[in-house]
């Protein structure tokens, strides 16, 4: 008996002595496959996001050789700028009107959809398509349609007996015909998700719903597809308002801004800061303000989707 | 049943107006696309052009700006980002999902906070390292920033932490390298999800306009969103007809494929709502 | 006549004919089990006397009154499903409370109307006395407040049967409500779904595919193939006397054993040289195909004869064990239960010897009937 304790004494050590060296292969090849993604993840996010705020504290513009710390100079000036304040107040403006249109709209949407078996999926298809069609192509198009002359909305209107306007030239309509794009572009998307929502909702609830007496309509709705639709509204809710918040291409196509800043947004202002005027660090400092936005948005749905996770 | 008639009857009504709204801008697309110079300026609602000029349109479309190279730029782009996406991400979700190291929890954490960046934050240091690099107005600067997708790291680790560890222990036994289980082995059991990753991806850079409008100058880099507006701006001003024609073509392929391959395009497009 | 009486259920989904004209008298407070293979018909069956489907011709009645064509929540029938189908943002109490609150008046039900009108008050506070009963008798008074996440599939199960409880209806329809849970409490909830049935004396139409279930709880069993009801009647008849041969294969454990044999010419019943019986009816049937069903516990091991198996595995019950064996004159494998000190000496691959308690045997005809016992004249052996 001891003679076999002390023979299986080596044996043991040397297994272990594998075992270790497995798990050391493991790590090395575990470092070597994420090694480049790690590296350009370092590269091209990491580091680039720092160097933005860091360059929101300096004075530094393209092509200069020094570089000063200025402290929070940008960002006083930023206050002080009512353009910033104009895109910032369109930016509210627009979020504010394709938010709850555009998820409003998509989940009644669905619902109608849904309800009934004759021409699902094609309906499916047809609002989802213009989330499909290129924007910047589709900008052209609705400038076009926009023309005040013989854009197809004003010739629309007149048939109507409706008379049209500048849309696109008047400082007041301009970010609600925007935000109308926006929502027509972003109401396809937030119905599949609301579909998708809808049909993972275990049909057995229904029928639950049926024998305890659940009247249709309302009740129902109330009972149980609002609660469980709960997560993917909220999942609709952010995504959304992050999208909206990222507002540019029509903007850059349809308006530039204008008139007179009446349609200024914070990525188009921050843009034709950095790259037309090539004040790199007051641009900087405006993707902070962005950059801290977005960041708060997914802060919420962070802490929102996990309390919520429970059932 | 009176009342279910009804309600069936207003449902079709009200949908199938909506779905005229909203198809309402690519209709007038292609209608304009095909109708000649006088009729556009018509002061009346003219849906069927009464002559068609569809084929001068799209050929001063296709001849004057080269907008087939637009689209060659176009492909190649997204291609080129999609593929060095699934290089880049695939190994390193491989790594995340299925094997232990120290570390792995930080790179974790480190991916979920970098999958908050809007690729608009980063523009700036973007361009400066383009410009570093010489790569401003080429390929490469319009491919390498998206060269990482931390997206695509999460989706894969996600979707590979499904396949069992015994499919990848019998792979070891069998003799295959870590690399040799990634690609011989994962990604064939990962296909439909890199389809759905690759429709995402493709759709997304082929859209987008910030980041090309940006790094890209002169006339024969110029992708299919920029080649349109700059067709804009050129030569077409105010000559509409040809203008939708090419919109028309840039919008045509995603849109055709999508009707081809709705179920796919549909959850490949709305993945991004899993982050 | 009280109870659902079910008269010639068809249901045909597309081309396919699930249910295939189903009569069935269930009579009142009785426990009724429908069992069947999947795909049998037995879920859509209780699925069309619940409302929540819709036959293609036949009608059912429920104490003499037609609901044929009726809404689910106007037949007074409470169902549990297999996955419960608790609302899953609503507390145990408030998934009890709404069968009742569903049937108050919608403004009754607003939320604050409780603190100022009496009436609803008073409705209210019946529900809640209600739910409160019913929860002691299930013993989940201490759940009433979680939410269903944060309950065990036991758990979940019950408050599944106290929402159908809380109503009082005509029946309970259970869909195999016992499926999701773990082997040990599925035999504890057998029991307890027993007592409960005793307790409320409310008829019971429970569907399972486990035999076990299907044997030890109710008055009766409803045996469902392809669509068809084959037999209906109480456990030990099933066991004892099925009718058809479909039946004494699908009930017991383990499966009935089917020695074929063919008809003689003189209409006898001729097996391992012995005469077993004659079939009245003599020539007429001469070489029909007849099955003879004998039970596991009917075939007897023997030192020596001329009904010789091998043995492919032997399974230890501990009280008893099962030898399983292959022999050409059986169809599939011979199940034999032997006591523990008679197979001691039984060893894989080795040979047995079988005979046959001759009064215990059922025959079956070529096309699965029971040939009665009275049409069989007993042979001499």
């Amino acid at each position: 008996m001891s003679v076999a304790s002390v023979t299986s004494l080596p044996v043991k050590n040397t297994v272990l002595v594998e075992n270790m060296s497995a798990v050391s292969r493991e790590q090395r090849s575990a470092w070597l496959l994420s090694l480049p993604a790690i590296a350009l993840m370092i590269l091209f996010l990491i580091g680039p996001i720092l160097s933005v705020i860091a360059l929101s504290f300096t004075n530094w513009q393209l092509g200069m050789t020094n570089i000063n710390w200025v402290g929070l100079d940008n960002y006083r000036e930023m206050i002080g700028d009512s353009t910033f304040w104009k895109a910032f107040n369109n930016t509210l403006m627009y979020v504010g009107i394709v938010l709850p249109v555009s998820v409003i709209g998509g989940l009644l949407v669905a619902l109608l959809v849904e309800t009934r078996m004759a021409g699902k999926a094609l309906y499916r298809t047809l609002f989802f398509l213009p989330v499909m069609g290129t924007l910047i192509a589709m900008s052209i198009v609705w400038e076009y349609i926009l023309q005040p002359d013989f854009g197809l909305l004003n010739m629309v209107l007149s048939k109507f007996g409706m008379s049209g306007e500048n849309w696109l030239n008047d400082k007041d309509t301009v970010i609600y015909v925007l935000a109308g794009i926006g929502v027509w572009h972003q109401l396809g998307y937030n119905l599949i998700l609301f579909t998708s929502g809808l049909l993972a909702i275990p049909c057995h609830l229904y029928e639950a719903a049926d024998m305890d007496g659940v009247p249709h309509g309302w009740s129902r709705f109330q009972l149980i597809t609002w609660p469980m639709l709960g997560p993917i509204t909220l999942f609709v809710l952010v995504i959304t308002s992050i999208k909206a918040f990222q507002v540019f291409d029509t903007v850059a196509v349809l308006t530039q801004g204008g008139p007179g800043k009446s349609s200024e947004v914070l990525l188009h202002l921050m843009y034709t800061e950095g790259f037309e005027f090539f004040r790199t660090s007051y641009a900087a400092s405006i993707t902070v303000i962005f950059l801290f936005i977005i960041l708060l948005i997914t802060v919420i749905k962070i802490r929102f989707i996990d309390k919520r996770v429970h059932y | 049943m009176g009342y279910d008639r009804l309600f069936s009857m207003l449902r079709h009504l009200i949908l199938a107006s909506l779905a005229l709204i909203f198809l309402a801008p690519f209709i007038w697309m292609v209608v304009t696309s095909i109708k000649p110079e006088d009729e556009i300026f018509l002061n009346e609602l003219r849906i069927i052009p009464e002559r068609f000029a569809g084929y001068e349109n799209y050929r001063i479309a296709l001849t004057e700006t080269p907008l087939l190279r637009f689209m060659l730029n176009g492909l190649i782009v997204t291609v080129a980002i999609f593929l060095s996406q699934v290089a880049v991400a695939v190994p390193a979700a491989y790594a995340l999902a299925k094997l232990q190291f120290k570390g792995k929890q930080v790179l974790f954490i480190a991916i979920l906070a970098c999958l908050m960046i809007p690729p608009q934050a980063v523009s700036i240091p973007w361009y400066l390292l383009m410009y570093k690099f010489g790569w401003l107005d080429s390929y490469a600067g319009l491919v390498a920033p998206f060269s990482i997708s931390v997206f695509g790291i999460f989706l894969m680790r996600q979707f590979f932490n499904t396949v069992p560890d015994d499919l990848i222990s019998a792979a070891r036994l069998d003799g295959y390298s870590e690399l040799g289980i990634v690609w011989k082995i994962m990604v064939p059991t990962a296909i439909p999800a890199l389809i759905s990753f690759g429709i995402f991806s493709i759709v997304a850079h082929w859209n987008d306009y910030f980041w090309p409008l940006i790094v890209v100058n002169s006339q024969e880099m110029l992708t299919p969103p920029l080649g349109v507006v700059a067709f804009k701006s050129d030569e077409a001003g105010d000559s509409y007809g040809p203008l939708m024609a090419a919109a028309t073509i840039i919008v045509a392929p995603l849109v055709i494929a999508y009707l081809l391959a709705q179920k796919r395009f549909i959850e490949g497009i709305t993945m991004s709502g899993m982050k | 006549m009280t109870g659902i009486k079910l008269s010639n259920i068809t249901k045909s989904f597309g081309n396919t004919e699930v249910l295939k004209g189903i009569n069935l008298d269930i009579k009142e407070g009785e426990f009724i089990t429908l069992i069947g293979a999947s795909g049998s018909g037995k879920s859509t069956l209780l699925r069309i006397i619940s409302g929540l489907e819709q036959q293609s011709s036949g009608s059912i009645t429920i104490n003499d009154q037609d609901i044929s064509t009726k809404r689910p929540k106007d037949r007074d029938l409470a169902m549990v499903f297999q996955s419960y189908a608790l609302y899953p943002h609503l507390s145990v109490r408030g998934n009890m409370e709404v069968p009742l609150r569903m049937r108050a008046p919608l403004w009754q039900r607003m939320p604050m109307v409780r603190k100022i009108n009496k009436k609803a008050h008073k409705v209210l506070k019946h529900i809640d006395r209600r739910v409160d009963d019913v929860a002691s008798q299930l013993h989940i008074e201490h759940l009433l407040d979680r939410k269903p996440s944060e309950l065990s599939g036991g758990q979940c199960q019950r408050v599944a049967l106290g929402r159908a409880m809380v109503r009082e209806p005509v029946a309970f329809l259970m869909d195999e409500p016992l499926s999701n849970l773990d082997a040990k409490l599925r035999v504890h909830m057998r029991g307890e779904l027993t007592q409960l049935h005793r307790d409320l004396g409310t008829t019971f139409v429970y569907v399972t595919h486990d035999q076990v279930e299907a044997m030890t709880m109710p008055d009766r069993i409803a045996l469902l193939v392809e669509g068809e009801l084959i037999q209906v009647d109480t456990p030990d008849a099933m066991y004892n006397n099925p009718k058809h041969l479909k039946v004494a294969e699908f009930i017991g454990s383990p499966t009935i054993n089917i020695l074929p044999v063919t008809l003689s010419n003189e209409g006898r019943i001729m097996f391992d040289e012995q005469r077993l019986g004659s079939i009245g009816f003599g020539r007429s049937r001469a070489n029909d195909s007849i099955s003879i069903a004998v039970r596991s516990e009917d075939l007897k091991l023997v030192s020596t004869g001329t009904m010789k198996a091998i043995v492919t595995h032997v399974e230890n019950m501990g009280s008893e064990k099962i030898v399983y064996a292959c022999a050409d004159w059986a169809k599939g494998p011979l199940a034999i239960k032997a006591g523990s000190q008679v197979t001691a000496d039984i060893e894989q691959g080795g040979p047995i010897f079988l005979a046959m308690d001759i009064a215990k045997l059922m025959f079956f005809d070529h096309q699965g009937q029971r040939i009665v016992q009275e049409k069989i004249m007993q042979g001499v052996a």
